[in-house]
């Protein structure tokens, strides 16, 4: 260990240590000590003098690791402060909660910059033990901790297929360095069937952890139950970073057995994804089957295989990540102490009462849905592109296809938000930390729509 | 080696399916949670062997993290075990069904 190792670890570290002296912090600050860290750990990411730092032998310091890393310190920042309001009408400790969205944001910072399968693991434990707490905290509310059983169960069964897949790529090519097994099962080691079933159960944990069809039954329950900014972290940050993995150091799609594999997952996750969102009258329930969709098209940029590609999947990832984080957080914010309003009926008349943040949630659906200017739109266009240019010809059109019908189930809470209700509204007007998240999802959701060129730019830069 | 790997993948193998039929079949909570020990023991079980195959100390080492890693996740899963069954009086997962749609 030189001390250049240990510059490279600092944002991480600062993450590891902030998690730890939370606990010490008064009840009333933890959330904004919390913020603190994730943003200090964001800009020391990006310190010059980290430029001459060496990669440590598990985690990688470059620039695609450290990209991933301030985006998901800004995710936790953005939870911590979704969550002020909403921890004080249900009594959270709220030293514990930001320490768990840390540690939460340390794991994915580690999954993502993994350049072993041994951080890889680690990583990816370390966000998931995280979330089995997270998911059930609110333990005022009798769904919590039937959503954390749920996300427990599958999460357990998932780490047990990631370690036997990762044990047997290893007695398979005798070392765990990402690229190393990589270039050794494509060359056809000593034991190329054995690598192969270690490379598939590591591929079905993955799909568990992204919530692909048919490992997504966990997802709508989980979404359901979690408190409403937990659901928006696990659905951007966690799904999110395993992507971030999957596009930059475990090109899966050069190991030609497995593409028929993540084409099939990605097709059915689009098809099923799709006919289960249609029946929803559950707003959050209609944003995990939506999510199935979404990384079903996520699969499409790892099938790839290529440069472009993975720079379309990172652009789709930022532009699906503020929509969904700044979809939850409008749950949150939206929450009173009665509950959270996630049935269509409790959302009727918002337009009414606060006219901001139903303008926004229908910028935010609008967008997910892909309709021009915004973000989801150029997103989509970008990464069916560069599927297109791969080949994948039946995999766009069935997109296209599901994205088409998609509208219909976007649409049917917005309609609901413009019709007169008389339903009560428990909520009071939005905080500042609330309105600094969401007013910023807001903006970059248009900027990426309107002028997606700088974004594409910095992510060409880092994607290596 | 004087055990062939082939053997050892076989027996984890084994025991790997073994946890995983209980983990599937099984209906109670701590049956599940026996059944995904099993699974990573025959997890440590490769790397072990595959550590001696290969005649470096990688695989064994990650063996110790597993266990370590193992046990955490035991722990959350026992507090959310006895948080359920104070609240809810059973440990059947059957009968966890209050989301529907």
């Amino acid at each position: 260990m030189t001390g250049d190792m240990l510059l490279a670890l600092l944002p991480l570290l600062v993450l590891f240590i902030g998690s730890v002296s939370v606990l010490f912090v008064p009840e009333r600050q933890a959330l904004v000590y919390g913020v603190v860290c994730a943003l200090l750990a964001a800009v020391l990411a990006w310190w010059p003098w980290l430029s001459v730092a060496s990669d440590t032998p598990l985690v990688s310091s470059g620039f695609f690791a450290r990209g991933c890393l301030t985006l998901w310190a800004l995710l936790g920042a953005a939870t911590c402060l979704l969550s002020e309001r909403y921890r004080a009408s249900r009594q959270f400790a709220a030293p514990e909660f930001a320490a768990l969205v840390l540690f939460c944001v340390f794991g994915m910072s580690v999954l993502s910059a993994s350049t072993s399968l041994v951080s890889l693991f680690l990583g990816l434990e370390a966000m998931t033990l995280a979330f089995y707490v997270l998911i059930a905290f609110d333990r005022g509310n009798t769904t919590g901790a039937e959503a954390g059983l749920k996300y427990l169960l599958p999460g357990f069964l998932a780490s047990a297929l990631l370690a036997f897949g990762i044990a047997l790529v290893y007695a398979a090519t005798g070392t765990f360095v990402l690229s190393d097994t990589v270039a050794l099962t494509v060359a056809g080691a000593s034991m190329h069937t054995i690598a192969l079933l270690g490379w598939t159960l590591i591929l079905a944990a993955i799909a568990f952890k992204a919530s692909l069809a048919p490992f997504h039954l966990w997802t709508p329950d989980v979404y359901q139950g979690a408190p409403a900014p937990v659901a928006g972290l696990l659905a951007s940050g966690s799904k999110g970073a395993v992507f971030a993995l999957l596009l930059a150091s475990v090109p899966l799609a050069l190991i030609a057995p497995l593409r028929p594999l993540l084409a099939v997952l990605a097709a059915l996750s689009m098809i099923v994804g799709t006919f289960a969102a249609l029946p929803q009258t559950n707003l959050k329930r209609m944003l995990a089957y939506s999510s199935v969709v979404h990384m079903g098209y996520m699969v499409l940029a790892v099938l790839t295989g290529h440069q472009v590609g993975f720079e379309a999947g990172m652009f789709y990832l930022v532009s699906y990540g503020a929509a969904t984080v700044a979809a939850f957080g409008l749950v949150a914010s939206l929450s009173g102490p009665s509950g959270e309003p996630q049935n269509y009926a409790a959302l009727e008349g918002l337009a009414a009462r606060s006219p901001w943040r139903a303008a926004l949630l229908t910028m935010l659906l609008l967008s997910l849905a892909g309709f021009p200017p915004l973000a989801g739109f150029m997103g989509k266009f970008v990464l069916f592109s560069a599927a297109l240019d791969a080949g994948y010809v039946w995999l766009v059109v069935l997109a296209l296809f599901s994205s088409l019908v998609s509208c219909y189930y976007y649409l049917r809470p917005v309609m609901r938000l413009f019709r007169s209700g008389q339903t009560a509204a428990d909520h009071g007007p939005a905080n500042g930390g609330e309105r600094l998240v969401l007013g910023l999802c807001g903006i970059i959701l248009v900027i990426a729509g309107i002028y997606p060129g700088p974004i594409l730019r910095m992510i060409a830069a880092i994607v290596p | 080696m004087i055990v062939p790997l082939g053997h050892v993948l076989i027996l984890a193998g084994l025991l790997f399916v073994a946890g995983l039929a209980g983990v599937l079949l099984r209906r109670n909570l701590i049956m599940i949670l026996i059944g995904v020990e099993i699974m990573l023991n025959a997890v440590s079980l490769t790397l072990v062997g595959a550590s001696a195959y290969w005649r470096h100390p990688d695989g064994q080492l990650f063996a110790l993290l597993l266990m370590a890693v193992a046990a955490a996740e035991v722990t959350v899963a026992l507090a959310l075990v006895i948080y359920l069954k104070r609240s809810r009086g059973t440990l059947d997962v059957n009968r966890f069904d209050g989301m529907k749609g």
